[in-house]
């Protein structure tokens, strides 16, 4: 009993030290993104396999179920899905620029030949970093990184998309835009 | 047609005689002597010399010391002159390395540091060739920085000589193989951290070197540390990188990680029944 209050009591510090939030926490909407079950893709390969029929770059495959905190959307009109997982991580909260850059040599570890587009967006209360490895030599995963401090909450969005770079730029950035909590 | 040769007097004598064809009764159990001597005994050689079976020997010496690398960590960092060396390039801008050499292929042979290498680029280094030869050198080991920050990736493990291709070249002897396995390190420094890689288990080690693929083995890693930085609340990204880099080579390699300023402090990681990565001193 004594350990479940001391865990109760740490829980609620660290919560209130970093004042990150979790996803059931807030009401999240963007107008580019429907909502959609894990349980509905059991095989992302696959899924990806039959829907992109060209497919680029290397699929990876993941079990979205196993993200118990984070939610799965399809983006409007496409095949295209983003996993947005929050993300409690003092070392990010409070030092952002000198995290990110890890977190980017670590999601896009690059080869010989491969080139990675990086860009940064703020706006109202918000801040992210964008970034994926140009013209699909690595997978098809493309990654965001969001912190809105208005709504106490900082995120890691996983969009695995196969438009062109180009498109799949200007989508980042209005997902980005597109992030609204309530 | 089967011929032998046998020494008589020391002239060498050639017979030959038929072979019977097909052995109308072949032996379901020949002859066969393992590396110990034994009549069909169980050992075997690993890169260390004969082990297993009447060897007394399940694993190469090393492979049986939990300490070992926290150990080899804590001497390599010790050795006033890679010190100095982090000291130097943990906050390099560019990524910065230098080869480790070993003044001769014995043991007796002294630890020796390479000049340093910048790349001019804040993500790569090359630190090639990776040689065992009189001429350009015993090469050990190396470290580099990581200027962004992040944990050793798969590469870093991997680069080296390569251990297949030393263990087949007939001019290099068993012994050496041992001493290079036995002393490799691999240092990558970040503003915050030290990491050393050493090689736990040398036929794992091999056999991942040997089949190495640096593209694959990177989206692996991505994938591992997505996953683990996504899913482990308060995991930051430098435990995430070392997640990924112990699930892929955790049996092959030690992995261990001291701040930036301590000295022998080196820790031990690993990942437990919960699949966290714990830091322990196993010393």
């Amino acid at each position: 009993m004594k350990n479940l209050i001391l865990i109760v009591l740490l829980s609620s510090f660290t919560h209130i030290c970093f004042g990150q939030k979790m996803l059931n926490e807030v009401r999240l909407t963007n107008p580019l993104l429907e909502e959609i079950s894990p349980s509905s893709i059991p095989d992302a390969k696959a899924y990806h396999k039959e829907k992109f029929k060209t497919f680029k770059g290397n699929i990876i495959n993941k079990d979205f179920k196993l993200s118990i905190n984070s939610k799965l959307y399809k983006l409007k009109g496409s095949d295209d899905l983003i996993e947005i997982s929050p993300k409690q991580d003092r070392q990010l909260i409070e030092n952002w620029d000198r995290t990110v850059p890890a977190i980017i040599e670590t999601f896009t570890p690059l080869s010989s030949g491969m080139e990675r587009y990086t860009e940064n967006l703020t706006g109202q209360g918000y801040k992210a970093t964008f970034f994926f490895v140009k013209d699909y030599k690595s997978t098809n995963w493309n990654h965001i990184i969001y912190n809105n401090v208005n709504a106490g909450i900082t995120l890691v969005i996983l969009y695995i998309s196969n438009s062109p770079d180009n498109v799949k730029i200007e989508t980042m950035r209005n997902i980005v835009k597109g992030m609204k909590f309530n | 047609m089967t011929c032998r040769e046998e020494l008589i007097d020391l002239e060498c004598t050639t017979y030959c005689e038929s072979t019977p064809d097909p052995d109308p009764d072949p032996d379901p159990h020949p002859v066969y002597y393992d590396c110990n001597g034994d009549h069909n005994g169980q050992a075997h050689m690993a890169a260390c010399g004969c082990i297993g079976g009447n060897t007394g020997l399940t694993n190469c010496p090393s492979e049986n010391d939990p300490c070992d690398g926290v150990r080899k960590g804590n001497e390599l960092e010790n050795n006033a002159a890679v010190n100095d060396a982090i000291n130097a390039i943990k906050d390099n801008n560019f990524e910065t390395g230098r080869k480790f050499f070993l003044s001769s292929n014995t043991a007796g042979g002294s630890f020796q540091l390479g000049p340093a290498i910048t790349s001019g680029s804040n993500s790569a280094v090359d630190l090639s060739p990776f040689t065992w030869d009189p001429s350009r050198g015993y090469v050990i080991g190396h470290m580099h920085n990581h200027p962004q920050g992040n944990a050793p990736n798969p590469s870093d493990v991997m680069n080296g000589v390569n251990l297949a291709q030393m263990g087949s070249m007939p001019g290099i002897s068993f012994e050496e193989v041992n001493l290079y396995t036995d002393n490799f390190a691999a240092v990558v420094v970040t503003s915050n951290y030290v990491y050393t890689v050493t090689i736990k288990n040398a036929d794992a080690y091999k056999a991942f070197q040997n089949n190495f693929d640096q593209s694959s083995a990177n989206q692996t890693w991505q994938n591992l540390a997505n996953n683990y930085y996504t899913n482990t609340a308060g995991a930051t990204i430098q435990e995430a990188g070392e997640y990924a880099l112990l699930s892929m080579y955790g049996n092959a390699i030690n992995l261990t990680r001291q701040n930036v300023n301590s000295t022998s402090s080196n820790m031990q990681l690993d990942i437990n029944g919960s699949n966290k990565v714990t830091s322990t001193n196993p010393c």
